[in-house]
């Protein structure tokens, strides 16, 4: 998926699909890679509360200026979608390694409070996400 | 750099040959705009699939009351079970059991004092030295050679009830439980006293979302067209939609995302996220609903919601249009197999599942036909392809 500029070719006239037979690609690097995080408060939070989508953008930021420097804080991440306290985040594949090294080492203060992040889970393909996420429930109360 | 998952993406890839050959599931997503839901939903109850209770069980029994003669005659030899332990793939011990073949996924350690023979693993293998340190062991249980009194079997039982002896936490699922549901003495002397319903589904509708477009670009093709910088940008294109489309069906299945709700606008400093809305719905978004089934799910049973879907689907058209609806399966993620027989493993994400979406479409002589687009993710270290 390389972001090349390329004069946009001549459209033919009719699309080429018609054919019933099977077709099939791999993507292999995808452009863009998710991350579903949590963030730790210690002490924990009084209100069972959302963190909202601002807090979420600086204290990451916070953490990739920590462990990265300022090329840290250019990373891109695009924030999905908030849930409570986790929340799913999406950023450029060639970034991951580092943006995983920057959260996991990362401890902040705030207010009194140290925050820290949890990795629920890592992929290339966001719907690889969800089944990971729900998995443990099947597991859990053995025996009940 | 670690390994990445991979993703295919197919076109007109019949259904059954993605959903059958894949054993172990544990999620089932279907998704599809509200407005059809409403006009399905009664019908979809009392389909032939869903009207029907489908159960499965969680047992903690050591690995020999498998081979005991009324357990393997009923469930193996004559029935047919699905069957998982708890453990994590690369480092415990896991057993799963499926269409009579018992797969033991073995440490060093256990395999060298069970005794049986095996193979080293495909994944979980990769130290320093390149040592053997894991391995798998497949027993055919359907053999007839597998019976109480031959000797090979025997030896088996050995290992069980003396080295392999521990209690196993393991997932249960009758696969011909329509034919034999009264409870089950035998079940029940192994202490699976709750059972779990898989069919029962827990409904979510949401509030309007954008929805992009399920047609490709025009001009864009999947294959072919040569080597040309024009064919490559066709190809790019494609893939670029699909791409965009799928991240659009995980947002959905999430719940949906905070991004694609209608009345979403957020700074672009915290997301640049941008649904490529088509003609669908415009500006105004579509409600859709997550149908979502949990448990040790059959891939038949699957395909089975499947086919009911598509018939109550197919007479169906809204405002001169006919409907999309997707489907989503994910798998466990510490089964010693994916697809078939592809070996599976789980080093950085055990990811291993499919979505399947129908797109109405219009074909040459301009009468309505149905497109199916396939994903199929694979994490780094699995072998299906």
């Amino acid at each position: 998926m390389e972001a090349e500029m390329i004069d946009i070719p001549p459209q033919p006239k009719e699309p080429q699909e018609s054919s019933q037979f099977l077709q099939r690609i791999t993507i292999k690097n995808p452009e863009y890679s998710y991350s579903h995080l949590k963030m730790i408060f210690d002490p924990p939070l009084d209100t069972a509360g959302v963190v909202d989508a601002i807090t979420w953008r600086t204290t990451l930021t916070n953490s990739l200026m920590q462990y990265l420097g300022v090329v840290g804080s250019a990373i891109r991440i695009d924030i999905l979608h908030i849930e409570g306290g986790e929340a799913v985040l999406r950023l450029p594949t060639t970034d991951m390694v580092k943006f995983g090294a920057a959260v996991s080492g990362f401890v902040g203060t705030s207010e009194g409070r140290s925050i820290g992040f949890k990795t629920l889970g890592n992929s290339a393909f966001l719907m690889g996400l969800i089944g990971r996420a729900r998995e443990e429930d099947i597991w859990d109360g053995f025996g009940g | 750099m670690t390994p990445l998952p991979k993703c295919y993406i197919s076109v007109h890839k019949s259904p059954e040959k993605t959903i059958l050959p894949h054993p172990f599931n544990h999620l089932v997503d279907l998704l599809l705009p509200t407005d059809l839901y409403r006009l399905i939903s009664n019908d979809l109850g009392s389909s032939p699939t869903l009207s029907k209770p489908l159960q499965w069980h969680r047992l903690s029994i050591p690995l020999s009351a498998i081979v005991e003669t009324g357990f393997l005659t009923k469930y193996i030899k004559t029935g047919n079970v699905l069957m998982l332990s708890r453990g994590r793939i690369d480092i415990d011990n896991v057993f799963s059991l499926n269409d009579g073949i018992l797969r033991l996924s073995l440490t060093k350690e256990a395999y060298e004092k069970t005794g049986l023979t095996g193979q080293p693993t495909r994944f979980g293998n990769t130290g320093p030295r390149k040592k053997h340190n894991r391995h798998l062991v497949e027993i055919n249980l359907r053999d007839p050679a597998m019976l109480h009194g031959k000797k090979g079997f025997d030896r088996i039982v050995w290992s069980f009830q003396n080295k392999l002896n521990k209690k196993v936490d393991f997932l249960f699922c009758d696969l011909d439980q329509q034919k034999n549901h009264t409870d089950c003495p035998i079940l029940a002397a192994l202490g699976a006293t709750t059972a779990r319903q898989v069919q029962v589904p827990e409904v979510t509708s949401s509030s309007l979302v954008r929805v992009p477009s399920f047609d490709s670009p025009l001009g864009s093709v999947l294959q072919g067209g040569g080597t040309s910088l024009g064919a490559e940008y066709n190809r790019e294109v494609w893939r670029d939609w699909a791409m965009h489309v799928y991240e659009w069906l995980a947002l959905a299945n999430l719940g949906p995302a905070d991004r694609i709700i209608a009345g979403d606008n957020i700074d672009s400093y915290l997301s640049t996220y941008a649904v490529d809305q088509g003609e669908y719905e415009g500006e105004a978004g579509m409600g859709l609903t997550r149908v979502r089934f949990r448990g040790v799910i059959p891939a038949s049973w699957i395909l089975g919601v499947w086919r009911d879907v598509e018939k109550l689907v197919a007479p169906v058209s809204i405002g001169n249009r006919k409907e999309w609806f997707s489907l989503t399966v994910h798998g466990l993620e510490n089964s010693p197999i994916s697809w078939d027989r592809s070996a599976h493993g789980s080093m950085t994400g055990g990811e291993n599942g499919y979505t399947l979406l129908s797109i109405p479409r219009k074909d040459e002589g301009n009468a309505e036909c149905v497109k199916i687009l396939t994903f199929e993710v694979v994490g780094s270290q699995d072998e299906h392809s």
